[in-house]
């Protein structure tokens, strides 16, 4: 890897309790992401891949590890803390959008910014730029009801990238998209790393949306199995009985 | 099926009335909220960052509490009519027990003794005692001796029917008159008295004490009793006492004058000319060769109006003598006490209105609200949780969800109170004959405790589905939808 390393995952574990059992969800699990990076983390259901996610997005926290994003240990820090982190520094995209329905494409976009201290020409000038890099600039006005899935992910995405974050985290965002918007998806989310140097991590189970990222990493039982640079055979990574 | 288009259509007008307002003030809140953020928006430059960060974000999320409200109409307009009907009730039952209230409490200023039989329920005294009790208070010392006619009075209840057969009394033809000297009427008598009322009603009443002296039969009626037995001033009626207390006894009295409007507490109640009581009985006396069994005792009430409580004191020292009004033995006692004393036999009816109904509606109301939100929360916890992964505190998602109840509580409370304050007002009242009242009307109060209590019953109400809001889990939201 030529780039810095943005995100470090070291020694992560992660385990519930369910009744009396106890369950391991991640176990020791080192990945480190480079900065302007499009990673693809697949696996099957339970495998862990979107525990990994909210972890890295500091949705969650560790059992036991180190998480660090740029550098931040955040795997150390407090409720609060997380969410002040997580307004400047993650930009999630979801696979159901997760818009708000009573507000507008643009008052959507706006939402983190509000946590901000900006300007007013400050805010708008980044909600518009936003906008306009989804191709939803003349849509702005429209509530999430009045567009379609592919639209509104990509005003998913323009939220997700409006606060300049310093990771963009994905989970499935092609999961409730037709091949077509999915394709426009994948093409945009490309494109934010090439023009703008974006780091992305993104959960997915197709295969298709895996081929656009540059490494793909497979989790199984929480642990990582293999992990494939795009275009090369896989290579078995970390596998412990 | 004309009557049940009647009713559709009554209800449709109302629920229409009720809830016009409710949009209005919801889409006036947004109005001044984007207003108010527009100003805010090219003020908070010149803020300290923090303050300004705040002050562009408060209108927004306000906005955002605005249009959540909105989202589902139906839901919000159910849960703002539950709490209307509510505060509305509370204000009623308020009013009646807060007007009960200040009548049973003594005023500083306006310290009223009232001289009663001791034993006697209803109180009856010889008429000879109103000269005696008179004669005596005038011996208290100049500075504080009463003056004899603009503070003193005296009372005889007389219940009377416009129909002679007993048979046929009812609620419409009953007149209940309280027969006194008229001139008490300008300075004796709650919301009666010149200083309190307007000059055009001050000036009423001058006149109809005025036409009471000159006409002997001459009686004051309310306005809203003329129209029930629809007869106008200038009429000439013939009232026949209830046997049981002036049997035999008939007036022909002329209406002169009716109570000003806005003394509505007289609703239903008359005045007669005392000395026409007297007559009246002296004629029976007359005519029958005996007196009439209440000649001796028709004095009802004794009224004296004194500086403050050490005058009261001592008129109290003066009447229990010994020696003096021993037959019948009297009992003095405050104005207020006495009117307590007369309501003691509503207490438990009054004492239910307070400690059960009102405390049961509050606890309703803000399970109203509850119940509201808490389907609001649940339905929307994943975009709770998208606003926690957006960077939203926890207490500031908890505000979100009280200001929605918090606000939907407070455009309750306030319609609600004000609609009732001026519907209610303006059309007479209260109808709950209690003791001798007979109206009651929602005091100016009600316009800010009411939407205060829509505010309590709000954020009771949604404290818990606000913690369940601001606790929820990420991870747990997202992977149930997963």
């Amino acid at each position: 890897m030529t780039a810095a390393t943005i995100v470090n995952v070291s020694e992560l574990h992660k385990s519930f309790t369910r009744g009396t059992e106890k369950i391991d969800v991640l176990v020791d699990l080192n990945v480190e992401v480079a900065e302007g990076e499009f990673l693809a983390l697949m696996g099957p259901s339970g495998s862990g891949k979107t525990t990994l996610l909210n972890l890295i997005a500091g949705l969650d926290q560790p059992t036991s590890g180190r998480i660090t994003v740029g550098d931040q240990v955040i795997s150390s820090m407090t409720e609060s803390q997380l969410a002040r982190w997580r307004t400047r520094h993650v930009g999630f995209v979801f696979q159901f959008y997760h818009l708000l329905p009573v507000l507008t494409a643009y008052e959507n976009v706006e939402l983190p910014l509000l946590l901000l201290p900006l300007t007013a020409a400050q805010r708008k000038r980044q909600v518009l730029n936003a906008l306009e890099l989804v191709g939803l600039s003349d849509r702005m006005q429209h509530r999430p009801g009045m567009l379609s899935g592919g639209q509104q992910q990509r005003v998913g995405i323009a939220r997700a990238i409006v606060t300049d974050p310093t990771i963009i985290v994905a989970d499935e965002p092609t999961g409730d998209l037709d091949s077509k918007s999915a394709s426009e998806i994948l093409d945009l989310m490309e494109m934010l790393r090439e023009n703008l140097n974006k780091t992305i991590i993104m959960v997915t189970h197709d295969p298709h949306a895996a081929e656009r990222a540059q490494r793909i990493v497979h989790l199984e039982k929480g642990r990582l199995v293999t992990e494939t640079t795009n275009g090369d055979e896989p290579i078995v990574a970390f596998v412990r009985n | 099926m004309l009557l049940a288009l009647k009713i559709v259509a009554i209800v449709v007008l109302a629920l229409y009335a009720l809830l016009l307002p409710f949009f209005a003030c919801l889409g006036l809140a947004e109005l001044g909220m984007r207003s108010f953020g527009w100003f805010t928006e090219r003020t908070a430059p010149s803020l300290p960052v923090k303050l300004g960060t705040f002050a562009v974000a408060a209108p927004k999320f306000a906005v955002i509490i605005l249009k959540s409200i909105r989202r589902n109409l139906l839901r919000s307009s159910l849960s703002y009519l539950a709490i209307f009907v509510m505060v509305f009730v509370i204000a009623v039952i308020w009013s009646i027990l807060g007007f009960l209230e200040s009548q049973t409490a003594a005023r500083a200023g306006n310290f009223r003794a009232l001289v009663t039989d001791k034993f006697q329920i209803p109180s009856q005294m010889p008429p000879r005692y109103v000269a005696e009790l008179t004669r005596e208070v005038m011996t208290l010392p100049e500075a504080v001796r009463p003056d004899p006619v603009k503070d003193i009075m005296t009372w005889s209840f007389v219940g009377t029917s416009l129909d002679p057969d007993p048979a046929k009394r009812s609620a419409e033809n009953i007149i209940f008159f309280f027969a006194m000297d008229p001139r008490g009427l300008l300075h004796m008598m709650d919301d009666l008295e010149q200083d309190r009322l307007a000059p055009d009603e001050a000036k009423q009443m001058r006149d109809n004490v005025q036409a009471m002296r000159d006409n002997l039969k001459g009686i004051i009626l309310s306005e809203e009793k003329l129209k029930t037995i629809n007869r106008r001033v200038g009429d000439k009626l013939k009232c026949y006492c209830f046997p049981a207390m002036y049997k035999d006894i008939e007036f022909e009295v002329e209406v002169v004058g009716t109570f000003p409007k806005s003394a509505g507490r007289y609703d239903g109640n008359a005045i007669l000319n005392l000395e026409y009581l007297q007559k009246a009985l002296d004629t029976y006396e007359k005519t029958n060769r005996k007196p009439h069994p209440l000649a001796d005792r028709y004095i009802n009430l004794y009224w004296v109006r004194v500086k403050d409580e050490p005058t009261m004191m001592a008129v109290s020292d003066i009447l229990s003598q010994p020696g003096k009004f021993a037959t019948p033995p009297v009992k003095i006692e405050r104005g207020s006490s006495a009117i307590a004393s007369f309501l003691d036999a509503y207490k438990d009816i009054l004492a239910g209105m307070r400690f059960l109904l009102v405390p049961a509606i509050v606890v309703i109301m803000i399970l109203v609200i509850a119940i509201a939100i808490s389907i609001g929360v649940r339905e929307r916890r994943p975009e709770m949780a998208v606003m926690k992964v957006l960077g939203f505190q926890p207490w500031q998602i908890l505000i979100l969800v009280v200001g929605e109840a918090l606000l939907l509580g407070m455009l309750s409370g306030t319609i609600c109170t004000t609609l009732a304050y001026f519907a209610v007002n303006s059309f007479g009242g209260i109808q709950f004959p209690i003791a001798f009242f007979g109206k009651f009307f929602i005091p100016w109060s009600a316009l800010w405790w009411g939407p205060v209590l829509g505010i309590i019953a709000g954020v009771a109400g949604s404290f818990l589905p606000a913690w369940s809001a601001r606790s929820v889990r990420v991870s747990e939201v997202f992977a149930k939808i997963a």
